[in-house]
């Protein structure tokens, strides 16, 4: 059972992402997919069941993060999954443009691991529903 | 009343008022020096002759009047001249060599024959044989020689006179040249030293009466031997056969008109000879010969000078239209140089008046200037600027053509009457139909340019101040009749100034279009720097965000192996990564000032500074410094700014204050203002350490910082946003400083800010 799918090709990123989840939030039901064609074939394909969060990361290898967006969007089965963009942009063009693509929420990627932390706590806390305190705290 | 002069044609008194009217070619005598008869062509009955002719050739006049010519010629004499009159080539005869006995004396004369109006007129000049040995053929070569070495046109006529005056001996020849009006002027004189110039001087065209003009055409060389003697009347005044006067328009010793006698008795002149100079038809101008001692010109002189003159009239055509060429040359290449100082500077004005070839370049002129935009810029002697103003304001309204040009100004704007002396021409160009930008030329009255050529000098002609007809007189009757009026626009001067124009237009469009191509380039470069910038913000990042993640793990999962020291190192890796996001991110901040719309809005400088200053003291409290005191000295102006960039602008500014400020005792920043001009000067001040103004300039810039302190954090650029967002606001920044007293920032900022910017 999946409740996380991360869309995310930076493997320096997604061995952070897995640590802080794993280690910090104990969230072990995720997926990572490292590129938006193969993110495409899995929804399309794979997708078994329905996750209770999608996050996308906007640079992706191949399809980029809108244009996945808008795909998930037209797509009967995945239209109405709740997705959100965790980015390093800060752009307010980026912000809008994921808005109107239809993204459920956007974070600006964290400069430092304790913010990704904190970042990652509140994402699970309000959309997957995890309540575990982050270790440090 | 004598019979004579109820018929006589010649008024007995001849005024200034007549003179056109004279009928000179009817004048009824001959110069003293020469006699005269006149026959029926066909019969050559004798119908006049001189009442002289006693004493010339020894037969009383009334003694022959109604004989035959036959009669008082020798045999062979008379056969030439009715050889002649067969073939009808009279003139070729001429001279013919004949004597006479009189008082015992031989006399030898010329007879020079013509004929005219059914009449064959004979005229005895005396014959000199020592004189008329003289080579003339030699000297004609010589001056011919001469006059072909001339290079340019003013030597030509200079050597000319010199020849002449060799040839003949006269004490003055002075080339004379009439303008387009008639008005005469000397351009050169070969004289005797002892004589005053007449060069430069001018005369007006009733000087030279219209009809001496016209027989001046016809006979081309006019002799008077000498003013003082008494000419010798002709006799019967009218023809008993056709009861009309002798008609003497091709007398070559006819007699003088009496205004012209008084005008030459006047200067003291004693004998003259004037030779026409014939061009394209028309009559240029003339040799005029002047001697103050009774002087004769024999035929064969005459004739010789006659040929000079038509020598002369060659070069004159070939020299006016070399130096028409290379004229229309020097003025392309100005024109060309005019074209490229615009282009490098630029600038149409730069240009055209502030480099080394100006618009004064193009041709003969003392003043222009360039209205353009409301902005006036003058070269040389011009009227004054309102004069200037008003005159564009009467071209605009009474002149919708790119081009207006009149050599009569006041005449035509009579406002510009008391400007004449130095803008009686005026060539005006208009760059754009609707824009009121004008090129003005401005050229002197006539008068001024002739005074300032530096002729005729006052004394010269000062002397003969009280008489009735001088080269005063006629110098003050030249100036009365150009008064307002400067030498007239060329045909090749308009066409110029009109090509000049279509060189600014050309060249406006020129930097139009560059100016389109710049801001294309710009937009262009803006938009790289834009996806520059995103580049920075995403993919610098994600590496730092990297570096500073694993090293955190290295502390959370590695401390118990790592000692203090190892704990150092991986603690300022952390540091170092949270530095340089703060540098990419001031960095971006400045880059993307300059290239946001403004929202100018009236700003209260004292909310902005006190809830700043709150928010910055709030972050600051932790530490360990004294807290600084904000003062503010109200009231203070109002701003008028984008608020978003204002509230930047004072962040920078108060953070800085507070950050320099933080070692003093008793920290202390001040923010004062008022309004001067419609612009609002603020300061920020502080007490802190100061720094050494020799470093002011390098405050603003990017990535600079004075001190290299663990002290005062700062990754210099703060200043450089502030800089940046004034100059948005069109406003401008300074600095005082004094080390170790403190440091203060004047900002002004105008009220009228572009909007639109």
């Amino acid at each position: 059972m999946i409740d996380l799918i991360i869309v995310e090709d930076n493997p320096l990123d997604v061995h952070l992402y897995k640590r802080a989840l794993e280690k910090e939030l104990g969230v072990l039901n995720y997926k990572i997919l490292v590129d938006g064609e193969e993110a495409l074939l899995y929804f399309q394909n794979q997708l078994n069941q329905i996750p209770k969060l999608i996050i996308l990361d906007i640079k992706l290898p191949k399809i980029d993060g809108f244009e996945l967006l808008s795909q998930l969007r037209k797509q009967k089965n995945t239209s109405f999954l709740p997705v959100l963009m965790l980015s390093s942009s800060n752009q307010v063009v980026d912000i809008k443009k994921a808005y109107e693509i239809g993204v459920n929420g956007f974070m600006t990627k964290p400069d430092n691991y304790e913010g990704l932390k904190k970042a990652l706590k509140a994402i699970s806390d309000y959309w997957l529903g995890q309540n575990k305190t982050i270790n440090n705290e | 009343m004598n019979k004579n002069s109820i018929h006589n044609p010649y008024p007995v008194e001849v005024d200034l008022s007549n003179c056109d009217t004279e009928p000179i070619h009817i004048i009824p005598y001959v110069q003293h020096h020469a006699c005269l008869i006149a026959c029926n062509q066909t019969t050559l009955e004798i119908i006049h002759a001189s009442e002289n002719l006693k004493d010339k050739i020894g037969i009383a006049h009334l003694d022959i009047i109604g004989k035959s010519l036959e009669t008082i010629l020798e045999p062979t004499v008379f056969t030439i001249i009715t050889d002649a009159l067969k073939k009808e080539e009279v003139l070729a005869i001429n001279p013919v060599r004949i004597g006479f006995e009189v008082d015992d004396k031989y006399l030898s004369y010329n007879l020079i024959v013509h004929t005219y109006q059914q009449r064959l007129i004979l005229e005895f000049e005396p014959y000199d044989p020592i004189v008329a040995t003289t080579n003339y053929q030699y000297s004609l070569g010589k001056a011919i020689l001469n006059i072909q070495q001339a290079k340019e046109l003013h030597e030509v006529y200079k050597i000319a006179a010199r020849e002449i005056s060799l040839l003949t001996g006269y004490d003055r020849v002075m080339v004379y040249k009439f303008d387009q009006e008639g008005h005469g002027q000397v351009i050169a004189e070969e004289k005797s030293a002892k004589l005053d110039s007449f060069l430069g001087l001018n005369y007006p065209a009733t000087d030279i009466p219209k009809q001496a003009r016209a027989l001046f055409l016809i006979n081309k060389v006019r002799l008077k031997s000498n003013v003082n003697s008494t000419p010798s009347a002709i006799y019967p005044l009218l023809g008993p056969d056709n009861q009309a006067p002798l008609d003497l328009t091709h007398s070559v010793n006819r007699g003088v008109s009496p205004i012209h006698l008084e005008y030459l008795r006047n200067m003291g002149v004693n004998a003259t000879m004037s030779i026409a100079i014939e061009n394209n038809g028309k009559l240029w101008g003339m040799f005029a010969c002047h001697h103050y001692s009774p002087k004769f010109v024999n035929f064969e002189l005459r004739k010789t000078c006659e040929f000079i003159g038509q020598i002369f009239s060659g070069h004159l055509s070939l020299h006016a239209a070399n130096e028409y060429r290379s004229s229309i040359l020097e003025v392309s290449l100005t024109k060309s140089r005019l074209f490229e100082q615009m282009s490098t500077n630029w600038n149409v004005i730069q240009g055209l008046i502030n480099q080394k070839t100006t618009i004064l370049d193009l041709f003969k002129c003392k003043g222009a200037c360039i209205l353009s935009e409301g902005n006036l810029v003058t070269i040389g002697t011009t009227p004054s600027e309102d004069q200037i103003r008003s005159l564009a304001k009467w071209l605009n309204e009474h002149n919708k053509t790119a081009f207006f040009q009149t050599n009569e100004l006041s005449r035509v704007f009579p406002a510009m009457a008391n400007v004449k002396d130095i803008a009686s021409g005026l060539l005006s160009i208009r760059i754009m139909p609707e824009l009121n930008n004008y090129i003005m030329w401005f050229r002197a009255e006539l008068v001024q340019e002739v005074f300032w050529a530096g002729n005729p000098k006052e004394k010269d002609i000062q002397r003969d101040n009280d008489m009735r007809l001088s080269p005063r007189k006629s110098f003050e009757k030249w100036k009365e009749s150009v008064n307002g009026q400067s030498s007239p626009w060329s045909q090749h001067e308009i066409e110029s100034v009109l090509s000049l124009r279509n060189d600014i237009k050309d060249f406006i469009y020129k930097k139009y279009r560059e100016v389109k191509n710049y801001n294309e380039e710009l937009t262009k470069a803006y938009d790289e720097l834009e996806s520059f910038s995103y580049s920075v913000s995403h993919d610098l990042r994600a590496p730092l965000r990297n570096i500073n993640g694993f090293a955190q793990i290295l502390l959370e999962d590695y401390s118990a192996q790592l000692d203090e020291y190892g704990k150092d190192v991986v603690n300022t890796i952390v540091n170092s990564t949270t530095h340089m996001n703060s540098l990419i991110n001031d960095i971006l901040t400045f880059s993307k000032i300059g290239r946001s719309n403004l929202i100018i809005n009236e700003l209260k400088i004292e909310n902005y500074a006190s809830s700043i200053f709150n928010e910055l003291i709030l972050i600051d409290q932790h530490k360990n410094s004294t807290l600084p005191k904000l003062i503010l000295k109200e009231p203070l102006p109002l701003v008028y700014a984008d608020a978003i960039l204002f509230k930047q602008l004072m962040q920078n500014l108060l953070s800085n204050a507070i950050k320099y400020s933080s070692m003093a005792d008793a920290p202390q920043i001040e923010v004062g203002g008022h309004t001067k001009d419609n612009v609002v000067h603020f300061y920020v001040k502080d007490n802190g350490m100061g720094f050494n103004l020799k470093y002011k300039s390098q405050i603003f810039k990017v990535f600079t910082r004075l001190i290299n302190s663990d002290k005062y954090t700062g990754n210099g650029v703060g200043l450089a946003i502030v800089k940046r967002i004034i100059e948005q606001h069109n406003g401008s920044i300074d600095v005082d400083s004094t080390e170790g007293e403190g440091t203060t920032f004047f900002v002004s900022l105008p009220i009228s800010n572009n909007q639109d910017k």
